[in-house]
Protein backbone atom coordinates (compact mmCIF):
# COMPACT_ATOMS: atom_id res chain seq x y z
CA UNK A 1 0.00 0.00 0.00
CA UNK A 2 1.28 3.46 -0.90
CA UNK A 3 2.30 5.79 1.88
CA UNK A 4 0.53 9.15 1.66
CA UNK A 5 1.96 11.91 3.82
CA UNK A 6 0.45 15.32 4.52
CA UNK A 7 2.90 18.19 4.92
CA UNK A 8 1.45 21.19 6.75
CA UNK A 9 3.59 24.32 6.98
CA UNK A 10 2.48 26.41 9.95
CA UNK A 11 3.39 29.83 11.27
CA UNK A 12 1.52 31.06 14.35
CA UNK A 13 -1.46 28.80 13.69
CA UNK A 14 -2.40 27.80 17.25
CA UNK A 15 -6.02 28.72 16.55
CA UNK A 16 -6.47 26.20 13.74
CA UNK A 17 -3.65 23.63 13.73
CA UNK A 18 -5.39 21.08 15.97
CA UNK A 19 -8.56 21.09 13.90
CA UNK A 20 -6.58 20.83 10.66
CA UNK A 21 -4.54 17.86 11.94
CA UNK A 22 -7.66 16.06 13.18
CA UNK A 23 -9.47 16.57 9.88
CA UNK A 24 -6.48 15.43 7.80
CA UNK A 25 -5.56 12.39 9.92
CA UNK A 26 -8.11 9.93 8.46
CA UNK A 27 -7.00 10.79 4.93
CA UNK A 28 -3.25 10.01 5.19
CA UNK A 29 -0.78 7.59 6.76
CA UNK A 30 1.39 10.31 8.32
CA UNK A 31 1.27 14.03 9.03
CA UNK A 32 4.35 16.26 9.12
CA UNK A 33 3.92 19.75 10.54
CA UNK A 34 6.66 22.22 9.72
CA UNK A 35 6.51 24.78 12.48
CA UNK A 36 8.09 27.75 10.74
CA UNK A 37 9.41 29.73 13.70
CA UNK A 38 6.03 30.24 15.35
CA UNK A 39 5.98 32.37 18.47
CA UNK A 40 2.78 30.81 19.79
CA UNK A 41 1.82 27.28 20.85
CA UNK A 42 1.59 25.84 17.31
CA UNK A 43 4.45 23.39 17.84
CA UNK A 44 3.23 22.19 21.26
CA UNK A 45 -0.34 21.66 20.00
CA UNK A 46 0.89 19.69 16.98
CA UNK A 47 3.17 17.55 19.16
CA UNK A 48 0.29 16.81 21.52
CA UNK A 49 -1.60 15.45 18.50
CA UNK A 50 1.19 12.91 17.98
CA UNK A 51 2.29 14.01 14.53
CA UNK A 52 5.84 14.56 13.28
CA UNK A 53 6.82 18.14 14.08
CA UNK A 54 9.88 19.80 12.55
CA UNK A 55 10.76 23.12 14.14
CA UNK A 56 12.38 25.89 12.12
CA UNK A 57 14.15 28.08 14.67
CA UNK A 58 13.48 31.14 12.50
CA UNK A 59 10.51 32.10 10.40
CA UNK A 60 11.85 31.40 6.91
CA UNK A 61 8.62 31.49 4.94
CA UNK A 62 6.23 29.16 3.16
CA UNK A 63 8.74 28.10 0.50
CA UNK A 64 11.38 27.10 3.04
CA UNK A 65 8.80 25.20 5.11
CA UNK A 66 7.53 23.30 2.06
CA UNK A 67 11.08 22.51 1.01
CA UNK A 68 11.87 21.07 4.45
CA UNK A 69 8.56 19.21 4.50
CA UNK A 70 9.08 17.54 1.12
CA UNK A 71 12.62 16.58 2.11
CA UNK A 72 11.53 15.03 5.41
CA UNK A 73 8.58 13.25 3.81
CA UNK A 74 10.88 11.66 1.25
CA UNK A 75 13.33 10.57 3.94
CA UNK A 76 10.46 8.99 5.81
CA UNK A 77 9.50 6.91 2.80
CA UNK A 78 6.53 8.84 1.44
CA UNK A 79 5.22 7.66 -1.92
CA UNK A 80 2.88 10.62 -2.26
CA UNK A 81 2.82 13.92 -0.44
CA UNK A 82 -0.01 16.40 -0.15
CA UNK A 83 0.88 19.87 1.08
CA UNK A 84 -1.83 22.07 2.51
CA UNK A 85 -2.17 25.26 4.50
CA UNK A 86 -2.64 25.24 8.27
CA UNK A 87 -5.19 28.04 8.37
CA UNK A 88 -8.15 25.69 8.00
CA UNK A 89 -9.46 26.96 4.69
CA UNK A 90 -8.88 23.74 2.74
CA UNK A 91 -11.10 20.66 3.04
CA UNK A 92 -9.28 17.48 4.08
CA UNK A 93 -11.66 15.41 1.92
CA UNK A 94 -10.01 16.96 -1.16
CA UNK A 95 -6.80 15.05 -0.35
CA UNK A 96 -8.38 11.99 -2.00
CA UNK A 97 -9.05 14.02 -5.17
CA UNK A 98 -5.46 15.26 -5.16
CA UNK A 99 -4.04 11.76 -4.71
CA UNK A 100 -6.16 9.96 -7.30
CA UNK A 101 -4.26 11.10 -10.45
CA UNK A 102 -0.93 10.47 -8.68
CA UNK A 103 -1.87 6.95 -7.61
CA UNK A 104 -3.16 6.16 -11.08
CA UNK A 105 0.18 7.35 -12.52
CA UNK A 106 -1.47 9.99 -14.71
CA UNK A 107 0.85 12.77 -13.54
CA UNK A 108 3.67 13.64 -11.14
CA UNK A 109 2.25 16.77 -9.58
CA UNK A 110 -1.31 17.86 -8.86
CA UNK A 111 -2.47 21.40 -8.18
CA UNK A 112 -5.75 21.81 -6.35
CA UNK A 113 -7.65 24.57 -8.12
CA UNK A 114 -10.29 26.69 -6.43
CA UNK A 115 -11.56 27.92 -9.78
CA UNK A 116 -12.32 24.76 -11.78
CA UNK A 117 -15.75 24.25 -10.24
CA UNK A 118 -18.26 26.85 -9.18
CA UNK A 119 -19.50 27.14 -5.64
CA UNK A 120 -16.41 28.51 -3.94
CA UNK A 121 -17.14 31.92 -2.42
CA UNK A 122 -13.84 33.59 -3.22
CA UNK A 123 -13.47 37.30 -2.39
CA UNK A 124 -13.14 39.55 -5.44
CA UNK A 125 -9.73 40.79 -4.39
CA UNK A 126 -8.43 37.21 -4.13
CA UNK A 127 -9.79 36.45 -7.57
CA UNK A 128 -8.02 39.50 -8.97
CA UNK A 129 -4.66 38.64 -7.33
CA UNK A 130 -4.92 35.09 -8.57
CA UNK A 131 -5.77 36.22 -12.10
CA UNK A 132 -2.71 38.50 -12.13
CA UNK A 133 -0.65 35.58 -10.78
CA UNK A 134 -1.97 33.32 -13.54
CA UNK A 135 -1.06 35.86 -16.24
CA UNK A 136 2.44 36.27 -14.78
CA UNK A 137 2.87 32.48 -14.56
CA UNK A 138 1.96 32.23 -18.23
CA UNK A 139 4.20 35.18 -19.19
CA UNK A 140 7.21 34.00 -17.17
CA UNK A 141 6.97 30.21 -17.53
CA UNK A 142 4.61 29.64 -20.46
CA UNK A 143 2.22 27.58 -18.33
CA UNK A 144 -1.52 28.14 -18.26
CA UNK A 145 -3.12 27.50 -14.88
CA UNK A 146 -6.41 28.42 -13.29
CA UNK A 147 -4.92 28.70 -9.78
CA UNK A 148 -1.30 29.81 -9.60
CA UNK A 149 -1.62 30.59 -5.87
CA UNK A 150 -3.20 27.34 -4.76
CA UNK A 151 -2.56 26.21 -1.20
CA UNK A 152 -3.00 22.48 -1.79
CA UNK A 153 -0.79 20.32 -4.01
CA UNK A 154 0.16 16.70 -4.44
CA UNK A 155 3.50 15.17 -5.42
CA UNK A 156 4.73 11.71 -6.32
CA UNK A 157 8.28 10.54 -5.62
CA UNK A 158 9.55 11.70 -9.02
CA UNK A 159 8.24 15.24 -8.46
CA UNK A 160 9.64 15.36 -4.93
CA UNK A 161 13.07 14.24 -6.12
CA UNK A 162 13.12 16.55 -9.13
CA UNK A 163 11.88 19.81 -7.67
CA UNK A 164 14.51 22.10 -6.18
CA UNK A 165 12.85 25.04 -4.48
CA UNK A 166 14.88 28.20 -4.04
CA UNK A 167 12.21 30.76 -3.17
CA UNK A 168 11.68 30.76 0.57
CA UNK A 169 8.61 32.99 0.83
CA UNK A 170 5.12 33.16 -0.68
CA UNK A 171 6.47 33.26 -4.24
CA UNK A 172 7.05 29.51 -3.98
CA UNK A 173 3.48 29.01 -5.27
CA UNK A 174 4.59 30.36 -8.64
CA UNK A 175 8.02 28.74 -8.40
CA UNK A 176 6.38 25.32 -8.61
CA UNK A 177 5.37 26.21 -12.18
CA UNK A 178 8.93 27.20 -13.00
CA UNK A 179 10.05 23.79 -11.77
CA UNK A 180 7.27 22.07 -13.73
CA UNK A 181 8.56 23.77 -16.86
CA UNK A 182 12.27 23.18 -16.17
CA UNK A 183 12.04 19.54 -15.06
CA UNK A 184 9.39 18.46 -17.55
CA UNK A 185 7.10 17.37 -14.74
CA UNK A 186 3.70 15.97 -15.78
CA UNK A 187 1.05 17.93 -13.96
CA UNK A 188 -2.66 18.50 -13.81
CA UNK A 189 -5.25 20.46 -11.89
CA UNK A 190 -8.13 19.01 -9.92
CA UNK A 191 -11.00 21.02 -8.46
CA UNK A 192 -10.93 21.66 -4.72
CA UNK A 193 -13.22 23.48 -2.34
CA UNK A 194 -12.24 26.31 -0.05
CA UNK A 195 -13.81 28.14 2.85
CA UNK A 196 -12.59 31.62 3.65
CA UNK A 197 -12.84 32.88 7.19
CA UNK A 198 -11.88 36.23 8.69
CA UNK A 199 -8.89 34.38 10.18
CA UNK A 200 -7.67 32.83 6.93
CA UNK A 201 -8.15 36.09 5.03
CA UNK A 202 -6.01 37.91 7.58
CA UNK A 203 -3.18 35.43 6.96
CA UNK A 204 -3.20 35.55 3.17
CA UNK A 205 -1.33 37.55 0.58
CA UNK A 206 -1.81 41.22 -0.19
CA UNK A 207 -0.84 43.58 -3.00
CA UNK A 208 2.69 44.15 -1.67
CA UNK A 209 3.30 40.41 -1.42
CA UNK A 210 2.37 40.31 -5.10
CA UNK A 211 4.86 43.01 -6.08
CA UNK A 212 7.62 41.30 -4.10
CA UNK A 213 6.68 37.96 -5.64
CA UNK A 214 6.96 39.41 -9.13
CA UNK A 215 10.40 40.90 -8.41
CA UNK A 216 11.71 37.66 -6.94
CA UNK A 217 10.32 35.48 -9.71
CA UNK A 218 11.80 37.75 -12.37
CA UNK A 219 15.19 37.35 -10.66
CA UNK A 220 14.70 33.61 -10.28
CA UNK A 221 13.73 33.35 -13.97
CA UNK B 1 36.35 75.79 -5.51
CA UNK B 2 35.69 74.68 -1.91
CA UNK B 3 33.43 71.89 -3.18
CA UNK B 4 36.17 70.65 -5.52
CA UNK B 5 38.74 70.72 -2.70
CA UNK B 6 36.46 68.62 -0.51
CA UNK B 7 34.92 66.27 -3.10
CA UNK B 8 37.97 65.35 -5.18
CA UNK B 9 40.10 63.94 -2.32
CA UNK B 10 37.09 61.97 -1.07
CA UNK B 11 36.51 60.51 -4.54
CA UNK B 12 40.24 59.75 -4.79
CA UNK B 13 40.15 57.80 -1.53
CA UNK B 14 36.99 55.92 -2.60
CA UNK B 15 38.56 55.05 -5.96
CA UNK B 16 41.81 53.76 -4.50
CA UNK B 17 40.10 51.88 -1.67
CA UNK B 18 37.66 50.33 -4.15
CA UNK B 19 40.38 49.18 -6.52
CA UNK B 20 42.45 47.70 -3.66
CA UNK B 21 39.40 45.93 -2.26
CA UNK B 22 38.48 44.57 -5.71
CA UNK B 23 42.03 43.23 -6.12
CA UNK B 24 41.94 41.65 -2.63
CA UNK B 25 38.55 39.99 -3.27
CA UNK B 26 39.58 39.03 -6.80
CA UNK B 27 36.63 40.83 -8.41
CA UNK B 28 36.07 40.62 -12.17
CA UNK B 29 37.54 43.11 -14.64
CA UNK B 30 33.97 44.25 -15.40
CA UNK B 31 33.23 45.02 -11.74
CA UNK B 32 36.50 46.97 -11.42
CA UNK B 33 35.74 48.80 -14.68
CA UNK B 34 32.26 49.84 -13.50
CA UNK B 35 33.71 51.11 -10.22
CA UNK B 36 36.37 53.13 -12.05
CA UNK B 37 33.84 54.44 -14.57
CA UNK B 38 31.32 55.64 -11.97
CA UNK B 39 33.78 57.37 -9.64
CA UNK B 40 36.10 58.53 -12.44
CA UNK B 41 33.12 60.14 -14.19
CA UNK B 42 32.12 61.83 -10.93
CA UNK B 43 35.64 63.30 -10.60
CA UNK B 44 35.68 64.51 -14.21
CA UNK B 45 32.23 66.11 -13.87
CA UNK B 46 33.26 67.88 -10.69
CA UNK B 47 36.36 69.24 -12.44
CA UNK B 48 34.51 70.17 -15.66
CA UNK B 49 30.78 70.65 -14.81
CA UNK B 50 30.09 72.27 -18.19
CA UNK B 51 30.42 68.79 -19.78
CA UNK B 52 27.05 67.83 -18.23
CA UNK B 53 25.33 70.82 -19.91
CA UNK B 54 26.84 69.90 -23.27
CA UNK B 55 25.86 66.24 -22.97
CA UNK B 56 22.39 67.19 -21.66
CA UNK B 57 21.65 69.45 -24.62
CA UNK B 58 23.02 66.77 -26.98
CA UNK B 59 20.60 64.14 -25.62
CA UNK B 60 17.78 66.70 -25.39
CA UNK B 61 17.36 66.86 -21.61
CA UNK B 62 18.09 70.56 -21.17
CA UNK B 63 19.97 71.32 -17.97
CA UNK B 64 23.14 69.49 -16.92
CA UNK B 65 21.86 69.09 -13.36
CA UNK B 66 18.82 67.20 -14.70
CA UNK B 67 21.13 64.82 -16.55
CA UNK B 68 23.12 64.17 -13.36
CA UNK B 69 19.85 63.63 -11.48
CA UNK B 70 18.59 61.06 -14.00
CA UNK B 71 21.90 59.22 -14.07
CA UNK B 72 21.93 59.16 -10.26
CA UNK B 73 18.44 57.59 -10.25
CA UNK B 74 19.57 54.90 -12.71
CA UNK B 75 22.73 54.14 -10.71
CA UNK B 76 20.83 54.02 -7.40
CA UNK B 77 18.19 51.72 -8.91
CA UNK B 78 20.95 49.38 -10.09
CA UNK B 79 22.49 49.45 -6.60
CA UNK B 80 19.14 48.69 -4.95
CA UNK B 81 18.51 45.80 -7.35
CA UNK B 82 21.93 44.30 -6.75
CA UNK B 83 21.35 44.60 -2.99
CA UNK B 84 17.97 42.91 -3.42
CA UNK B 85 19.63 40.00 -5.23
CA UNK B 86 22.28 39.81 -2.51
CA UNK B 87 19.68 39.82 0.28
CA UNK B 88 17.63 37.22 -1.59
CA UNK B 89 20.63 34.90 -1.92
CA UNK B 90 21.35 35.38 1.77
CA UNK B 91 17.72 34.61 2.62
CA UNK B 92 17.90 31.43 0.55
CA UNK B 93 21.08 30.28 2.29
CA UNK B 94 19.74 31.05 5.77
CA UNK B 95 16.52 29.18 4.98
CA UNK B 96 18.48 26.13 3.82
CA UNK B 97 20.57 26.23 6.98
CA UNK B 98 17.50 26.55 9.22
CA UNK B 99 15.81 23.65 7.38
CA UNK B 100 18.87 21.40 7.67
CA UNK B 101 19.25 22.25 11.34
CA UNK B 102 15.58 21.50 12.00
CA UNK B 103 15.84 18.10 10.30
CA UNK B 104 19.04 17.19 12.15
CA UNK B 105 17.54 18.26 15.46
CA UNK B 106 14.41 16.19 14.81
CA UNK B 107 16.43 13.10 13.85
CA UNK B 108 18.67 13.46 16.90
CA UNK B 109 15.66 13.79 19.19
CA UNK B 110 14.03 10.76 17.51
CA UNK B 111 17.18 8.67 17.96
CA UNK B 112 17.40 9.64 21.64
CA UNK B 113 13.72 8.82 22.17
CA UNK B 114 14.13 5.44 20.45
CA UNK B 115 17.14 4.67 22.63
CA UNK B 116 15.05 5.49 25.72
CA UNK B 117 12.33 3.19 24.43
CA UNK B 118 9.80 5.85 23.50
CA UNK B 119 8.04 6.10 20.18
CA UNK B 120 9.94 8.87 18.34
CA UNK B 121 6.90 10.74 17.02
CA UNK B 122 4.84 10.94 20.16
Amino acid sequence: MSKVVAVIPAFNEQATIQEVIRSVRPMVQEIIVINDGSLDATSAIARAEGVVVIDHRLNCGLGAALSTGLHVARRRGADFVVTLDADGQMFAEDIARICAPLEEGRCDLVIGSRFLEGGNAIPKRRRLYNRIGNILTWALFGIQTSDSQSGIRGFNAHAMDSIGLRCSRMEVSSEFFLEIQRRNIRWQEVPVRIQYTAYSLSKGQNFFHGVRTLARLAMRR
Amino acid sequence: MIFKLIALPIIGVILIAGVRRARRLDRSILARGIWLLVWGSAAVLILYPEITTRVASWVGIGRGSDLVFYIAIIVLTAVVLSLLVWVDNLDERISKLVGQHAIEEYERTSRDATRRGHHPDV
